[in-house]
């Protein structure tokens, strides 16, 4: 398996979409949605890859993977201005200090997963 | 069907790693997690440290590799105990790996505790250990163009050691390049050139050490994933 951060993300991904399906006496799941901050560096595909590896032989094998990348932003500690870091820059346009509370754009969310309902099975 | 859930994905690692950050409150234990490339020189700088740091201070090492007890071999003799984890295929250590580990060790006896992490600069800033502060080391023959390769692990440092410095004078490092790519990405984290051949840095890093334990155990190391709000 080749050493990559999307794989070990995967593996994160799909031992909680598991645990879920647990939880809800869930059929396999045909659907997930997840939140990914552009600072994580996530490569979509490679990240699509992964799961589909990763997810072989569980209730997500073979389940679509939503991804939506949200964008960045953060406070400077110093100045207090808000403001949108990119990945190799986080000082702040204002104060040229790198010194930030990241607000948004390093979230790995798991936001939903969706079941199939078997044709012929009537859920109450 | 659908479930909404809004949760964390590296949620589960977190929750151990809080577990573990609270075992070494308890112990009094302060607790580094060592982050580089292959090769940079983690074990190396632990045999010259380790030694260093007695009489007044015991450490306990916990280090990963994909497969071998080598560095474990290696730090044996200085260490108070050591444990190897082996990772197989995993890239870096979870925090369940970690936490494992303490339940073999007397934390309360040693001072520090130093995690090595599998020789990787970019999923060991993605999963916390629970440690308290995280201790890049970049090699100068990796090369001066590393910052913006692997901005992640440098934005999270608390102490960037820049290893085998006795190299700078040989090879075409332009240590000012480093210094402007890694203030821009954060400001704040001290640069230290370190050679455990010259023994170059050795003391300011042992005073860095010394004074982080003074400032006490309660801080938390930075990390990518921000809580959720």
């Amino acid at each position: 398996m080749p050493i990559m951060h999307e794989f070990s993300i995967a593996e994160s991904l799909v031992e909680q979409i598991v645990d879920i399906t647990a939880e809800n006496n869930l059929p396999a799941i045909d659907r997930v949605e997840l939140e990914v901050g552009e600072l994580r560096q996530v490569v979509p595909d490679i990240l699509q890859l992964a799961f589909r590896e990763t997810a072989r032989g569980t209730p997500a094998e073979g389940a679509a993977l939503m991804i939506e990348e949200v964008s960045a932003r953060a406070q400077c500690r110093r100045c207090t201005r808000f403001f949108r870091p990119a990945p190799l820059d986080y000082s702040c346009p204002a104060c040229g200090v790198a010194d930030v509370q990241v607000l948004a754009g390093n979230a790995l969310i798991l936001k939903s997963v969706e079941a199939n309902e078997p044709t012929g099975l009537v859920i109450p | 069907m659908k479930v909404d859930v809004v949760r964390n994905v590296l949620q589960a690692n977190d929750l151990v790693a809080n577990e573990c950050r609270k075992r070494f409150r308890e112990a009094d234990t302060l607790t580094l997690n060592l982050i580089s490339a292959p090769g940079s020189g983690k074990t190396t700088l632990l045999e010259k440290t380790i030694p260093a740091l007695k009489p007044a201070f015991e450490s306990i090492v916990i280090v990963g590799d994909l497969e071998t007890t080598r560095d474990a071999d290696r730090l044996e003799p200085f260490a108070h105990q050591v444990v190897q984890i082996n990772t197989g295929m995993s890239c870096h250590l979870y925090a369940n790996q970690v936490s494992q580990s303490l339940d073999g060790l007397s934390l309360a006896s040693s001072q520090f505790l130093f995690i090595e992490n599998v020789g990787n600069m970019v999923c060991p800033g993605e999963f916390d250990l629970g440690e308290n502060l995280k201790v890049i080391l970049y090699s100068v023959p990796e090369g001066d163009d590393k910052v913006a390769k692997y901005p992640t692990i440098f934005r999270v440092a608390d102490l960037v050691l820049l290893t085998k410095a006795d190299l700078l004078s040989t090879l075409a490092f332009d240590l000012e390049r480093v210094r402007e790519e890694i203030a821009r990405l954060n400001t704040n984290v001290p640069i230290l050139p370190f050679s455990a051949h010259t023994g170059q840095g050795m003391h300011e890093w042992l005073t860095w050490l010394r004074a982080r334990r003074e400032e006490g155990l309660a801080q938390a190391a930075k990390f990518v994933t921000e809580p959720l709000t």
